[in-house]
């Protein structure tokens, strides 16, 4: 469902160039659930940014859907973004100023769902996530896990098809972790595919497949 | 994001910083109360000085000649009822004139008494002015002729002397005279800090027995034309000139001259509070403009997280955009209800009649949403720019 080819990415110019992505190909099938694994700066969030639609390749091409990236405006990719992935981040992810509800609505917002089908559906999502008595709590009332869980809801609540999450249990205790990769594992089992960069090997062991990157290539 | 969204989004923004926004629009609630205040107040004159040019039958066609002179000064009055009956009998185009003598007296009825003014008229008075009697009848040109002794009483005065009783038909004092009480005339309240109510009116010829002087306050001439009262002011100009031994020791007011000097009034406020308007308005926009780079700075992260879940450039200019129109919105209409508050307080405390100019309201709405937009457009642009790589990677 996605494939990158030889895909390169550099930050800076000239003297101060840094390589972050060189040449990476790979493509990941609906339904898999990857870990990302790698050392710090050796490019996992370039690469998980370029996966989700949040930057262009320097070179290369990131096929999505059988779509090239490359062709598309930054408009049609704040759609595909919207549409199609949901990201998971390891913290400051919610919206402090909005409520759990508030939170989950905000995809359905750039959407355009109207007001009674958000209500609905970022109920039921929160209320999948065992977060039925907390939709009114704002972020900083809740704690750590139910935050994750919260961001999860969010990025589920348009169905989207790849789920990214960058370091998603980075900043839970073990057993909160383990409750967040169960739920990602879940995901993968009903036809979503998930991508997690991770720097806990355990929790990486448990993917159906490991990516691991260095400087800037898998290995 | 449709615009109900938006706007209930930059509500909640703006809720969650109350002190701030409101600071912010400090500026803009300042410049609005004042350009509130200051057209009701120049709206308010406006309208008291029309009414009460109206009030008094100072129409377009009408003449007021005063005695004396600025330069060289002359401050005795030398027009008298003579002056005024020969500008009658001897000026084309003069329809009629009223003489008006002005004392102060006591007046007496049984124990009570009151010091009050007296105005010396000619019977046509209440036909000119549109001033009625509530009881009895104005004294008549048989009583002007034969300079009898008869009065018609203000309402305060016929109150003060007779409470419920009925004046007409009884006798009071004026001075050491008794007057007939032939009519009294009803309320017509306060002008120019003048109580017309206040007044007894005489016969001009009796008020000059009473007074014992000829002199008039002054004379008022009634043209039937509007347009022909610069030839006619020359006329009576001959007139008075050949009566006063070619001296010339009165002159004219008309209505013309009053509304041009109210009307040089009115623009210099005009210009005066358009300057402070765009003043505190600029002054406004520029805190706002300030106040919307450090929002859009400080939810840089925000904006990352909102970018990364689909909002397009569009929607993160409207969000901001929204918030500044709304902020600006907020501020003109707290200058607004503040400005009205003020000019109620203000003209109530200073007797004037109350007026709220709506155009002044339009113009103060306007120019908020022009604020909003001018402050607004400029960091809704920053914000909506913003490489979502970048900003979700800022602290």
């Amino acid at each position: 469902m996605i494939r990158l080819e030889d895909v390169t990415k550099t930050h800076g110019e000239d003297a101060d160039v840094v390589h972050a992505v060189r040449g990476v190909s790979f493509s990941l099938e609906r339904g898999e659930f990857v870990a990302l694994v790698g050392p710090s700066g050796c490019g996992k969030s370039t690469l998980l940014n370029l996966i989700g639609c949040l930057d262009r390749p320097t070179s290369g091409t990131v096929r999505l859907q059988d779509r090239n990236v490359e062709t598309l405006s930054d408009d049609e990719l704040a759609t595909i973004r919207n549409r199609r992935i949901g990201f998971v981040f390891q913290f400051h992810n919610l919206l402090p100023r909005l409520d759990a509800q508030a939170n989950v609505e905000l995809p359905m917002l750039y959407a355009g769902v109207d007001r009674a089908a958000r209500r609905e559906r970022a109920r039921a999502q929160l209320d999948r996530m065992g977060l039925a008595d907390r939709v009114g709590h704002l972020p900083s009332q809740l704690s750590g896990g139910e935050r994750q869980r919260v961001a999860i809801a969010r990025a589920l609540v348009m169905e989207p098809s790849l789920v990214l999450a960058d370091e998603p249990t980075g900043n839970l205790d073990t057993k909160r972790g383990w409750e967040i990769l169960e739920i990602l594992r879940g995901l993968a089992a009903t036809g979503t595919t998930v991508l997690m960069v991770t720097h806990d090997t355990e929790m990486a062991a448990s993917a159906s497949r490991i990516l691991t990157m260095r400087d800037g290539v898998l290995v | 994001m449709n615009p109900r969204d938006a706007f209930a989004s930059a509500l909640d923004m703006l809720r969650a910083n109350r002190m701030r926004s409101f600071l912010t629009v400090l500026g803009v609630v300042i410049g609005v109360a004042i350009v509130i205040l200051l057209t009701s107040m120049g709206e308010s004159a406006r309208t008291y000085v029309a009414n009460l040019v109206q009030s008094v039958g100072f129409g377009a066609n009408v003449l007021v000649i005063h005695p004396g002179k600025m330069d060289p000064p002359i401050e005795a009055s030398r027009l008298t009822y003579q002056d005024a009956l020969e500008v009658r009998r001897r000026v084309p185009g003069v329809v009629d004139v009223m003489p008006v003598m002005l004392g102060t007296v006591k007046a007496r009825y049984g124990q009570k008494s009151r010091m009050t003014n007296v105005w010396g008229v000619t019977p046509n008075y209440p036909g000119l002015i549109g001033y009625r009697t509530r009881q009895g009848a104005f004294f008549d040109e048989a009583d002007n002729h034969r300079r009898k002794k008869v009065c018609v009483l203000g309402e305060k005065v016929a109150t003060a002397l007779f409470g419920r009783l009925s004046p007409v038909g009884e006798r009071i004092r004026l001075g050491s005279k008794k007057f007939l009480i032939v009519g009294v005339m009803e309320q017509k309240g306060e002008m120019v800090g003048f109580d017309i109510d206040d007044v007894i009116f005489l016969p001009v010829t009796t008020a000059s027995d009473l007074l014992d002087t000829t002199r008039l306050l002054e004379i008022v001439a009634w043209t039937s034309d509007p347009d022909a009262v610069g030839q006619v002011k020359q006329g009576i100009r001959d007139v008075l000139l050949s009566r006063h031994k070619r001296e010339d020791d009165f002159h004219f007011h008309t209505q013309g001259e009053v509304m041009s000097v109210l009307g040089k009034v009115t623009s210099a406020l005009t210009t005066f509070v358009a300057a402070i308007a765009a003043i505190s308005l600029v002054v406004g926009s520029i805190g706002i403009m300030n106040i919307m780079l450090v929002s859009v700075a400080e939810r840089t992260r925000e904006i990352g997280i909102r970018k990364a879940i689909g909002a397009r450039r569009k929607d993160i200019f409207v969000q901001f955009l929204t918030e500044a129109l709304l902020i600006s919105f907020l501020g003109g209409l707290m200058g607004i209800a503040f400005g009205a508050g003020l000019s109620v307080a203000v003209l109530s405390l200073i007797n004037l009649p109350v007026r709220v100019t709506g155009w002044a309201v339009v113009a103060a709405v306007i120019a908020s949403g022009i604020v909003g937009i001018v402050s607004g457009v400029y960091p809704a642009m920053r914000a909506a720019s913003l490489d979502p790589v970048h900003a979700l990677r800022y602290e």
